[in-house]
């Protein structure tokens, strides 16, 4: 007997998750279900069952102490809130004074260039800049920007990219074969990567480190190469949507549009579900005319594809759309 | 975790914290211990354990506080800290595959019976099953969870706890109930099997 789709909606419902108008529906569905209603009564089993669970508690003896036990482990330890060891009171002062000395003797050199740079824009005690009335200070040193001290690297220059280059490296889909609709418009720019993102796991972590995916794509040749082998990369495209899902604030269209990717880079539908949930049917995997082992669409809801996205040109336009979307 | 006069409350202690001021940070050990205990001993089950979590929690809060940042939740923060510290814990103690986890995965039978009998005089016959089967998920599965049961967490609470996204927190909510059902199941059905033989 095939089972009931409302069946992976349930947690959801039970999570408070669904809203108003889609509860109502659920809720008319429970009514008539047995299915639904018996999945219902077992999964408020097991919670119910975990909320007998009896904790031991710990003597009142060790509340009362549990404080003072982590500040005698941080004394011990010497840390400090600033990540390093606590220094004494007279190596900080010391190191305060000599950052102070290296600060005003900055400064002071920063104040003498500008002062140089702005004898020809400010005109003394006119009030005039570059022949602009100006009510503020007048002086050429109350016009300088406090100055920010920073760790931070400068920001890198971004590379403009045609998304034609970076489709055309497909495997299943030559960019030759099937002209990119659009493509003259949607040029976009992304972060240029210099990391080596070979592995997986330094995709990942390059997704998590504000790049644009393409950009971890083009590098990691993600499109260009067969696909990973399952068994050594399990999860890795759902690791993918994750790290960019949550780097992207829950805009569900980047996931989308990595899944995507990751069906015309020659994983099928099937792969992704097994990539995605190892057992379960996280993803419900369709009949999809266009790919080889059917479509993709959602089983809870946060992730899908339009409707009409039927077939790998479908996908290739969205992904189009999406460039657009994002380059405006 | 809405926030409201205790996350302010929070905001300020942390800064007394960063100027140096270390009761401002017993301030919030007082105020979170148990939580952050309770969370410990939950994905551990073992007191020592969950002690030794707990307060490395709490130093890897002070040690790292320079680097909250003003405005979050010091609660899902430390929380944080303390689901990392567990979950590498437990991943840790199942790679040494001790006679705990051995136990607790169902392989050493015959001591594994003599607990269960022992669990379930002390406990109901289910809330035994759960707790068992709960030793024998994936930590990360383990530990979304425990958020959701004892903390009453949302999706998103627990992708900010988690480090991941709401999509892997309700699929590995799933999993978790899934496999707890199915633990309840299989115990029912040898149930029955068992009085049908008597």
């Amino acid at each position: 007997m095939r089972e009931c789709r409302f069946k992976k909606r349930i947690q959801i419902y039970l999570d408070g998750w669904m809203d108003d108008k889609e509860a109502g529906r659920f809720e008319a569905h429970l009514k008539r279900c047995s299915d639904c209603q018996t999945e219902m009564v077992e999964l408020e089993e097991v919670a119910s069952a975990a909320l007998e669970i009896v904790d031991q508690a710990p003597d009142i003896d060790y509340w009362k102490n549990f404080p003072t036990r982590v500040l005698n482990r941080i004394i011990s330890r010497d840390v400090s809130p600033y990540g390093g060891k606590q220094r004494s009171a007279r190596s900080l002062r010391l190191k305060i004074g000599s950052y102070s000395v290296a600060i005003t003797a900055l400064a002071a050199a920063a104040l003498l260039i500008l002062n140089y740079v702005n004898r020809s824009l400010v005109i003394p005690d006119t009030g005039i800049r570059d022949g602009v009335e100006i009510s503020g200070p007048t002086a050429a040193t109350d016009m300088v920007e406090p100055m920010i001290f920073t760790t931070e690297e400068p920001e890198k220059p971004p590379v403009v990219v045609e998304s034609e280059s970076i489709l055309a490296g497909q495997r299943n889909v030559p960019a030759e074969e099937k002209p990119l609709v659009a493509v003259e418009r949607s040029s976009f720019t992304v972060n240029e990567i210099e990391e080596d993102v070979s592995r997986p796991s330094q995709a990942v972590s390059a997704l998590k480190s504000d790049y644009d995916f393409r950009a971890v794509f083009r590098k990691s040749a993600l499109l260009e190469q067969p696909p990973l082998r399952l068994d050594d990369d399990y999860n890795f495209l759902n690791r993918l949507m994750a790290a960019y899902r949550g780097r992207a604030a829950n805009d569900y269209r980047i996931s989308q549009a990595v899944v995507a990717e990751g069906i015309l880079s020659g994983y099928t539908s099937g792969d992704i579900n097994r990539l995605d949930n190892g057992n379960y049917g996280l993803l419900d995997i369709g009949p999809f005319p266009g790919l080889t082992g059917g479509g993709y669409s959602s089983g809870w809801g946060y992730l899908s594809l339009p409707d009409d996205t039927s077939d790998a040109e479908e996908l290739r336009k969205y992904l189009i759309e999406l460039e657009l979307m994002r380059a405006k | 975790m809405k926030k409201g006069a205790g996350e302010l409350e929070d905001q300020i202690l942390i800064g007394k914290v960063l100027e140096g001021d270390t009761r401002a940070f017993e301030r919030l050990v007082e105020k979170y211990k148990k939580r952050i205990y309770y969370l410990a001993y939950r994905m551990t089950r073992d007191h020592d354990s969950a002690d030794e979590l707990a307060q490395e929690s709490f130093v890897k809060a002070y040690q790292a506080m320079s680097g909250f940042k003003p405005g979050h939740s010091f609660y899902t923060w430390v929380y944080r800290i303390c689901v990392n510290l567990s979950i590498n814990f437990l991943k840790r103690e199942k790679q040494n595959v001790s006679v705990d986890f051995l136990r607790d995965s169902g392989i050493a039978v015959d001591r594994s019976n003599e607990l269960n009998q022992l669990e379930r005089m002390i406990a109901s016959e289910q809330a035994a099953i759960v707790k068992e089967a709960l030793n024998t998920l994936p930590p990360d599965q383990k530990a979304v969870f425990i958020l959701k049961t004892y903390d009453d967490m949302s999706y998103e609470q627990m992708a900010e706890v988690m480090d991941c996204s709401m999509g892997t927190v309700m699929s590995r909510l799933f999993r978790a109930r899934h496999k707890l059902k199915k633990a309840l199941e299989m115990a029912e059905s040898e149930k029955d099997i068992n009085d049908e033989r008597m």
